[in-house]
Formats: C-alpha cells, structure tokens, sequence
C-alpha cells in the first residue's frame, strides 16, 4: 500500500462545480480508471480520497491536491497520471503524483490571484477605488463561526500580502489570506465587501495559486 | 464549450453547473463535418432532464451517425432565464455553447404535461417561432416525442413533427428525408408531407379538426393524403435495439445519478389507472445476457457504482434469478450496487432480497394504489392484502424499518370507505412489524404513505371517466388525514391543484394551444414546481381564451371522437371499453403471461404475446 497525493488542476466548466460535486467526480474517475486503490473498511466501505483543502464554486485552481492510496506500493506514476485524465472531465486535470511531505492539517495561507471587472467601468477606475479601499484601517466582513454565529471580523488584519497591478481587461489582485481548517478566509468576502462600497457590480475570477503552512513554506 | 457569452454571469446564478456542459462522454464534434444539428431538448431543469434515460438512448444514437451532432438542452432556472433575456442570450446547446436558433432540428421530449409551457418557453428563449407556420425554410424543424405525444393536440401549433411510440428507428428515418429533401431542393411543406407517409410521424398541420357547439370534436380530417391513423412505432428486438455504451456523467449531482438499466419495455399487467401500461404494450424483454454486458460496459465507461434496473414492474422480468446471478458476479467484486424498483408487492422474496442486499441497503417502495380489495379490482391491481402483510414480513424479517406505500384517490367508482381503507392498511403493515419477533431491537418501524390524484389518461381503460374537483380531492385527503391516528404512519399527499391542471392537458383538444400561448406570454412556465405553479393565473387564462377548463375533466361518452382518435398505439378502442365495462363491476382481468385478452397488441408480431404460457404448454 502506498500513500500518494494528486496535484491537479481545476478550470473551465469544473471551475463551477461544487467541492462535493469535484469529489464525486474524482471518485467516478478514480473508480472508471481501475486503478487499484484502498476503500476505507466499514459497513458503508468507500473509495478513499481525502482532499487537502476544499475550493469555492467558481474559484480555478493551479495546486490542488488529493490523497488517496494505491493497493500496490510500486504503482506507476506516470500510468496513473495517463490513465487517470482519460477518465477526468476536461476541467480537472492531474499532472503530478508525489509522496505526501506534510499533513493538510499544516495548511495556514493561500495565495490567490483575483481578476476584477464591471460593465461600463475602467480597470483603471476599479484599482483607484480598490487601491484607497485597501488603505482603510478596518475592512469589516460579517462572516458565520463554526457554531453558525455571524460575528465580524476586520479582514484587513487578516490579510498578509497585496498588490494590485493590471491584466487584460481588469484589474489584477494579487493577495495572501488565512486558509485551512483552524481558520479560513474566502477571498469572496473582501470581493463583497469592495463591491458594496464600489457601488456598481463587479465581476471575479480567482485563482488559487498556492497553499503555505504557518512558516510560509510551500504546502508539499 | 461554455458558451462565451454567459460565461462572465456564471456565478451570479445558482447551481451553474447546470449551463457548462464539459462532462465526461459529452459528444464533441467538428462543425465542419456535420450535416444536421440537432437540439435535444428537455422541458425541464438539468438534474431533471440528465435523470432521463430516453434522452440519453437517443443522444448516444444520434451521435453515434457521424453527420449528426446532438447537443443537449435544459431549460434555464429563473435567475438564469432572467439574465439572458435582460443580455439578450439566446439559448445555447451545452455541447457546443452555441445558440441552437438556427438548428435543422430542435426536439423536445414530452414527459409530463405540465412541462408544455416549457416547450413554448424554450423555442422563444431560442428567438424560434413559436407557431409552425411561422418557421420558413429548411431548418428549425421543430419535433416534439415521448409519452405525452400520446395526445399532442395541446401542442399541435407549435410542433412539425410529433413522433409516435418508440423514436430509436423513426428519428433516424426523418433526418435521413430531410437531408434528401435538402439536396433535392424541396421546400418545407414537401418535407412535412413526404414525413407523414413515415410510420409513427404525426404532423399536425396536415390533420383539421372540427368541433359542435358544445366543445366536442365533430371530425378529425387528414389533408393532403396524410394517413386517417397514425400508427405508433415499436422496437421488437430489445436484444438488438440500440444501447448506449455510455453515458454523459454530470458534473453535478443530478436526480438520479447510477447506471439505469432497461430490463424490458411494456407491462404484462394492465392496471387499468396506467398509460404507460397501454402504451408500451407488448411486453419485451432484454435476455440477461445483454443486460449483464450493457451494465458492465455503463459501469466501467461512467465509474458509477450503482445500477437501477428499469422497467414498469420489475418483478415481472421472467428470467430476474438469472440476472441476478450473472450480475452479482463481478458487481460485487467491483463494489457495484444493485436497485430494482418497481417492485410488486407479490414479486417480492428472500432471494431478491440478499442479491440486493449484497452491497447497500436502499429504502422499500411498493405500490398497492388503492386501501381495499374492490377498489385494487376495479384498477386491475392484482395484488391482496395477504401479499401486502406477506411482503412486508419478509421485509422486516430481513432487516428493513422503514416502507413507503403509494396510493391513489379519486379513482373511478370510489367511495368513504376506500379512501379511509388506505389508512387502515397501513395500519396493518405497522402491526405486522410489531408481530414479527425478530425486528431490530429498539428500532421504530415507520409507513409512509403517499396518494397522488387520479388522473384519466389516453389510451387508458379509464380514458373516458371524469375526474375529482379539487374540493372532492381536498376532501378525500383530509377524511384520510383525519383518520390516521398512528404516529408510527407519515401521510403525504399531492397537491389537488396540480393534478387538476394535469388533467385539463392530459386529455385536452387543439383549443388548448391558444391557452399555452397566452399563459407563457403571462410569463407562466415550470408549472411542475411550487415556486411558479398558480392555478389562479392558469384559470385566468384559459377562461380569457373562452375555454372552460372542466369541460376536459368531465366524463366523455363511449361514442365521442376524442383529440386523440387519430393516433393508434395497437390496443384497440374496443379493448379499453370493455375493461373499463368489467372495472364498473369489480371485475380483475388476467395479466398476460396468465392469458391472451386480446387487447391489439399481438398484431406487433412479438413479445409477451408470442411467448409460450405454462398453462399451454403443460
């Protein structure tokens, strides 16, 4: 038995499914694959796929990452990564097998890249408003505790790195907020907020760049 | 392809996975070498329309034809709806992303009435005409197919083409003429006419209809040589009929999300209450073998784990201990799930029960559909309450709490007591549970119950008789809802407003088509759903169109010419009238396997009607 974890890619029409839905799709593909792979034991017995960290509807990601556990310990990689896209809509696609190096419990930061546009407004217009409403001393976001509670929370102290520049059409947001399980901040929050105070809608596409652990070393 | 235009409102609408297409074993082609684009259409949402395993049969054989591409089409939910009208979207196939406004074929699958509005809906959200003699040229052939073309006059102005019975040959058959048509320069009114000469091809223009002062329709005159009848079209051979090796596995989770597998088409049964009973007469069976190999093929090619074996009964498949075998060969190796539903209370037993139990346990339904022996006679449910009680005992025996039972009110001949008779029975399935010494320890035993409305449907014995008011429906339900005093019993019953405006449709005339027109125009549609159904604003049109919406409930004499009179789906008139003579007085008629009752069906030259019966042979 070998433990492995899979680094993949999520875009396109993938791009709007939800983390359930990318789990049931990952476990289809895993199954129509017949790679021989570990079920977890039980009276409900399942494939086992254990995702690192899950990612919004609409959001794409560049280094997603599930784990799961080949039955033979000298499996091929590189077969396994071919036959797996056979079975992989066109939306996610894996290109790389390794040995898990860290616990996705370790996860702390990632980094997004943010695309943001409106109808009718320039990218030069949306980075002056964004560029003044980075530099407030509180962005206040109403965001719900694990206990369901809705409690505020000042974002900007939350945030460890932003730069804004610009891309194509839009403007480019560059930014490094809390994730995984102790503590999560879902960029969508401060998108809200900047529309909000923006006063015209706005249109987001988000990237996931990369994940770090507490040390900002990169997730492995 | 997600079309390009929608792609920035994406996430401003729910669930949008439903507009991007992108699944695994979607049909991509190139534009360059196809001939005829064809929008398959389903009146309803994705989670709806994926579920249906007629459109995924005629998918995969259309594009299995190399100039053909068929794309799939949903109707949008409201938020979507909304933004494409306000951007001016026009809607688009999920294969390609492209607007289908200008597709040589837009077809639309016919599952249940109230999703007509959806039909009209759809074609204006594609900037298509929506009356026939609106659309010129050879392109925008609008088809329409399914069990509600049964009686297509509701839609007669809308749709060219109706396909009656079975579509896998006469589709096919169709876009072959039209492609000759084309390279012949013919013009669409010789399409149409060259396509009523096909077996199973309806096309309504070519039919007038005349009605009496009443409302009741005078004649039916077909024009320009088009047939007096229009026989439906049958597969006879389930073993070589067409069958998808594949399926398009959804990105999100859709209504039924397994491997669903035919088993045989038609019912031996001949419940009195059942279209589809009538429709699909004869019975025809897939052999086991095909079956096991159709479903291992599915499994590996979608990676579902689970497998529905489809049909109207299933218990009634006669070699079901053969397939059960084959099939728990490899599926429980493979981890692969069985379901059988449709099951009859009295093809229910041990064995089944442990080949199904083999991987996980699902939920019982049976379907008695009536609370006393002379209601269950005057339907032709051949089932007693000793098979009720003996199923269900075998049931707890093996483990199961929980069983759903479904009814019907408002069939014909009904009184008090058979509705009320509902409630007892149930109560006699709870007491089972509790007399049976080896239940679960701790573990309540819960009977859900569940009655829809009566409906009279074409085709069907009942065709002629009237159906409940919505004050007599309410009424029922409440003296059953009243007398259920055990806690241990759910009740759950279907809303009597919906089931009238079915009804209006199920059995409606040509008149109607000014009445859908009208109500989409009103932003009516997806009637099918709480959030958009309004009885209120429904009666509001069809009196404004000068209609009276009971004349279609009311009961119809032996000798009316009904909408539907020019359509032949094998079982004669004569059949269905002496049936509905016998249910008057309580009289059960055998199932077929039993013995012939000479219903039409044989004239099909197969099925259940040729197979030999042990009393004959013996």
């Amino acid at each position: 038995m070998k433990n492995v974890r899979v680094w993949y890619r999520k875009d396109g029409a993938c791009r709007f499914i939800s983390h359930l839905d990318i789990y049931r799709t990952f476990s289809r593909a895993l199954i129509m694959s017949g790679v021989p792979l570990w079920h977890t034991e039980g009276y409900n017995s399942r494939l086992y796929v254990s995702f690192a960290l899950p990612l919004s509807l609409g959001f794409r990601g560049v280094y997603e990452s599930v784990d799961i556990r080949f039955l033979e310990d000298d499996y091929s990689c590189e077969a396994f990564i071919k036959k797996i896209n056979e079975c992989l809509p066109k939306g996610l696609t894996v290109y790389n097998v390794a040995e898990p190096i860290m616990k996705p419990n370790e996860i702390c930061y990632a980094r997004y890249v943010i695309y943001i546009k409106a109808e009718e407004h320039s990218p030069e217009e949306i980075y002056r408003f964004t560029y003044d409403f980075m530099q407030q001393e509180k962005i206040l976001a109403e965001k719900k505790n694990k206990k369901g509670e809705l409690k505020q929370v000042n974002l900007k102290e939350n945030i460890s790195l932003c730069e804004l520049g610009y891309h194509d059409d839009c403007m480019e947001m560059e930014i490094i907020l809390p994730a995984g399980n102790e503590k999560n901040v879902n960029p969508q929050l401060l998108i809200d907020i900047l529309e909000k105070q923006i006063g015209y809608e706005l249109f987001a596409d988000v990237t996931r760049r990369e994940l770090y652990t507490q040390d900002f070393r990169l997730f492995k | 392809m997600i079309n390009k235009q929608i792609e920035p409102y994406l996430l401003k609408v729910q669930k949008p996975g439903r507009y991007v297409g992108g699944e695994i074993n979607s049909a991509q082609k190139n534009k360059d070498e196809i001939d005829i684009r064809f929008a398959f259409c389903f009146p309803d949402t994705y989670e709806i329309g994926m579920s249906h395993l007629g459109m995924k049969i005629l998918y995969s054989q259309f594009n299995s034809v190399p100039y053909i591409w068929c794309e799939r089409v949903f109707a949008p939910w409201l938020d979507m709806e909304k933004i494409m009208i306000e951007k001016n979207i026009p809607l688009w196939g999920l294969e390609s992303g492209e607007p289908i406004t200008n597709f040589e074929f837009i077809g639309f699958t016919l599952q249940y009435e109230l999703s007509f509005t959806n039909v009209l809906q759809m074609l204006k959200l594609a900037n298509i005409p929506l009356r026939s003699r609106d659309r010129k040229g050879l392109s925008q052939i609008v088809v329409a197919g399914g069990p509600c073309a049964c009686n297509p006059e509701p839609l007669a102005d809308f749709i060219d083409i109706f396909f009656i019975g079975e579509g896998e040959e006469v589709d096919l058959e169709v876009i072959e003429l039209f492609r000759k048509c084309r390279n012949e320069g013919k013009n669409r009114d010789e399409f149409l006419h060259l396509c009523s000469q096909i077996e199973g091809v309806y096309v309504p223009s070519l039919y007038d209809v005349t009605y009496d002062e009443k409302g009741i329709i005078k004649d039916i005159t077909p024009l320009d040589n088009a047939p007096a009848k229009i026989r439906k079209r049958i597969m006879m051979n389930m073993d070589e009929s067409f069958y998808p090796e594949k399926f398009v596995v959804p990105l999100i989770e859709i209504v039924h999300d397994r491997v669903v597998q035919e088993i045989f088409r038609g019912c031996i049964r001949g419940c009195r209450f059942c279209q589809a009973g009538f429709l699909n007469r004869p019975v025809r069976e897939k052999s086991p073998y095909t079956i096991d190999r159709q479903c291992h093929t599915l499994c590996r090619n979608t990676g579902y784990d689970e497998i529905s074996l489809s049909s109207l009964s299933s218990s009634d498949y006669t070699k079901i201990r053969e397939l059960l075998e084959q099939l728990t060969q490899w599926s429980i190796d493979e981890k692969v799930s069985l379901s059988l539903p449709s099951m009859r209370v009295d093809g229910f037993d041990n064995e089944i029960l442990s080949k199904l139990k083999t991987v996980r346990k699902s939920g019982l339904t049976f379907a008695p559909e009536a609370g006393t022996q002379r209601m269950r006679d005057v339907i032709n449910k051949n089932v007693t309450e000793e098979e009720l009680i003996q199923t269900c005992t075998v049931a707890f025996k093996g483990g199961w709490t929980a069983v759903k039972l479904y009814f019907m009110i408002g069939l014909p001949t009904e009184t008090l007591e058979d509705v009320l008779g509902i409630g007892e029975l149930a109560q006699k399935v709870v007491n089972c549970y509790y007399h049976n010494e080896n239940r679960q320890k701790g573990k309540q035993v819960k009977v859900t119950i569940s009655t829809s409305s009566f409906i009279p449907k074409p085709f069907t014995p009942f065709q002629w008789e009237p159906q409940d008011s919505i004050e007599e429906t309410r009424r029922k339900q409440m003296a059953l809802k009243e007398n259920i005093t055990s806690r241990k019993i759910v009740y759950n019953y279907h809303e009597a407003k919906v089931s009238y405006l079915e009804g209006v449709f199920a059995r409606g005339d040509r008149r109607l088509c000014k009445v859908l027109e009208k109500a989409v125009e009103r932003g009516l549609h997806f009637d099918g759903w709480d959030e958009c159904f309004s009885l209120e604003k429904w009666l509001d049109v069809i009196r404004d169109c000068g209609l009276d919406p009971d004349f279609y409930l009311r009961r119809r004499s032996f000798d009316e010419i009904l909408p539907w009179e020019h359509i032949d789906y094998g079982v004669t008139k004569k059949f269905l009238k002496s049936e509905c003579e016998k249910a008057y007085n309580n009289q059960t008629t055998p199932n077929c396997r039993e013995s012939c009752s000479v219903c039409g069906a044989a004239k099909y030259g197969g099925g259940v009607c040729y197979e030999k019966r042990a009393s004959v042979v013996s």
